[in-house]
């Protein structure tokens, strides 16, 4: 990073931390602080969309429709958070792979199912194995975070349906009565009023997503807790900057960050919840 | 049979909760301007009644007409009626203006929003002139200067009158009032009733069920007495409050003097 870092052997103190703390394994593992954030970033608005489709689809008055929610939230909240974590990224990429290879390699006489191996013809590998580095890293992030959004989209859906159906009936009542149709009392009222119901339970959604994104390290993502195992271990005298086991500080960093995005999203979340109530009086009229 | 001299009527209503019939048979003709009052005890069926005029209860037989327009029923396999046509009973819910035991003004809107909400989203008026209705309506009803207020910042007094506002922005044919006054603290009663009373000598249609036998004796044109989902006694104040032919709205009346 800075001049002076050419020969770390003969650094010391500061020149030596400010070399260290440079190096571009460290500038990995700052930017993969951001991968927890792009993480967060592009699951939550597809956990809402799932989460209300889930909602919207167990109050259908089609019964197929209803059953298909209803199997959605029971199914995924049934299932140890780990197992669809492992389960949906393989699934999916398996999944894709097996379609591109009937449409793009027809005439492949092996079977796809070798034993133990999944092989598809060249052309229908996701993505090509000649694609740089930045496609395949950023694949695999996108099945990793479409599995935390299906997962986490459950709850979601539970959440948003019970806050739905949490809304007075009175007021949903008035609407009709005033000629809504049933889509505008859904969405003048309904859907308005709901949030104050929704938000303990997002929030609770959220806390738990901001926790379970060290998974991503079990999806071989490099996120930020496997660059802080591989920076914190013994590095002995064969590298440029040697040190003892330091993981122990590492990690902590680590606990540091995440306590203080807890605290962040505390704080937010408790403004939202008072604009929500006392601007509005929720606590008395929904008494 | 079609009837167009009267601004609203409702024939032979029947309705049953289960095995429990909550109206055997009920009638009632309004004509425009006027302002009939529904009298019984509790469990007598007028607020059964009046919600299924508007079609928040479903009636199990009968026919309600709106300004000589039936309202368009069907009969599903069970033999149970169902409104044939959601978006007629849209429009003729919009032409009825219902205000609640409760109030039921939204939370989430402000007083202001509360009563333009209905004529933008249902009669299409444009925001300017809902605006300026909401405002004439909240200037009827003495809270103008509240406009900007939730309706948990208002007495409940206040947010009743909101609440009529709300129904006369959608400047119905009639007015449905269930129990306007039975949530309230007995001091704020008094102001909600004057602004009914006002309303009545403006020549407005209403139908209100009560338990305030001064109101019903004093404003009405009509009184109907409900006992057990069947119309015991029907006529005008006088004949109802002073020559009763029951002996049970005479005991009625007697107990609720």
């Amino acid at each position: 990073m800075f001049e002076y870092c050419a020969d770390p052997k003969i650094l010391e103190g500061f020149q030596w931390w400010s070399c260290y703390l440079t190096t571009v394994k460290h500038m990995n593992f700052y930017t993969s602080f951001l991968v927890v954030f792009a993480l967060l970033a592009a699951t939550v608005p597809i956990i809402l969309v799932f989460g209300f489709a889930g909602a919207i689809a167990r109050r259908s008055r089609f019964a197929p429709l209803r059953w298909l929610g209803w199997i959605y939230t029971s199914m995924v909240r049934g299932v140890p958070d780990i197992i669809f974590f492992l389960f949906v990224p393989i699934a999916m990429d398996q999944g894709i792979e097996y379609l591109r290879h009937q449409v793009k390699c027809s005439d492949w006489a092996e079977p796809i199912r070798q034993g133990n191996d999944f092989v598809v013809c060249a052309a229908a590998k996701m993505p090509l194995s000649i694609s740089p580095n930045w496609v395949h890293e950023t694949y695999g992030f996108f099945l990793a975070a479409l599995a935390f959004a299906i997962v986490f989209g459950a709850f979601a859906a539970n959440t948003i349906h019970g806050a739905l159906g949490a809304v007075p009936h009175a007021q949903l009542e008035t609407a009709a009565a005033y000629g809504m149709s049933r889509r505008q009392v859904f969405r003048r009222i309904q859907l308005p009023q709901m949030w104050v119901y929704a938000l303990p339970g997002l929030s609770n959604l959220w806390m738990i997503l901001i926790k379970a994104t060290p998974l991503l390290f079990l999806l071989g993502v490099e996120d930020i807790v496997y660059w802080a195992r591989e920076l914190g271990g013994t590095k002995t005298s064969r590298f440029a900057y040697p040190h003892p086991d330091w993981r122990l500080g590492y990690f902590l960093v680590l606990m540091v960050f995440y306590l203080g995005l807890a605290w962040v999203s505390e704080v937010f979340f408790e403004r939202m919840m008072k604009r929500l109530t006392q601007a509005r009086g929720m606590s008395e009229a929904t008494q | 049979m079609q009837d167009t001299h009267h601004t609203l009527v409702a024939e032979n209503i029947h309705k049953s909760f289960g095995s429990l019939k909550v109206l055997k048979g009920i009638s009632l003709r309004a004509n425009k301007g006027d302002v009939i009052s529904i009298l019984g005890s509790s469990g007598s069926g007028k607020s059964t009644f009046l919600r299924c005029i508007n079609f928040l209860e479903t009636p199990d037989q009968g026919k309600i007409f709106l300004d000589g327009e039936e309202v368009i029923l069907n009969t599903d396999r069970k033999g149970r009626l169902l409104g044939a046509n959601p978006a007629q009973i849209q429009r003729m819910r919009s032409q009825l203006g219902m205000v609640f035991q409760g109030f039921n003004l939204w939370s989430h809107m402000s007083v202001l929003q509360n009563v333009m909400e209905a004529p933008i989203q249902v009669l299409k008026v444009s925001k300017e002139e809902a605006h300026e209705r909401a405002m004439r309506y909240l200037g009827k009803v003495g809270i103008p200067h509240k406009a900007d207020a939730f309706p948990s910042q208002l007495s409940g007094g206040q947010q009743q009158r909101v609440a009529i506002a709300r129904a006369l922005a959608m400047e119905p044919k009639a007015l449905l009032f269930d129990e306007p006054t039975s949530a309230l603290d007995p001091e704020l009663v008094g102001e909600v009733l004057k602004v009914m009373k006002d309303l009545a000598a403006e020549g407005r249609t209403m139908i209100v069920v009560t338990h305030e036998m001064g109101f019903a004796r004093e404003v009405s044109d009509r009184v109907v007495f409900l006992h057990q989902g069947q119309v015991e006694e029907e006529g005008t104040p006088e004949e109802v409050f002073e020559n009763a032919k029951s002996e049970r709205c005479r005991a009625f009346l007697a107990s609720s003097l």
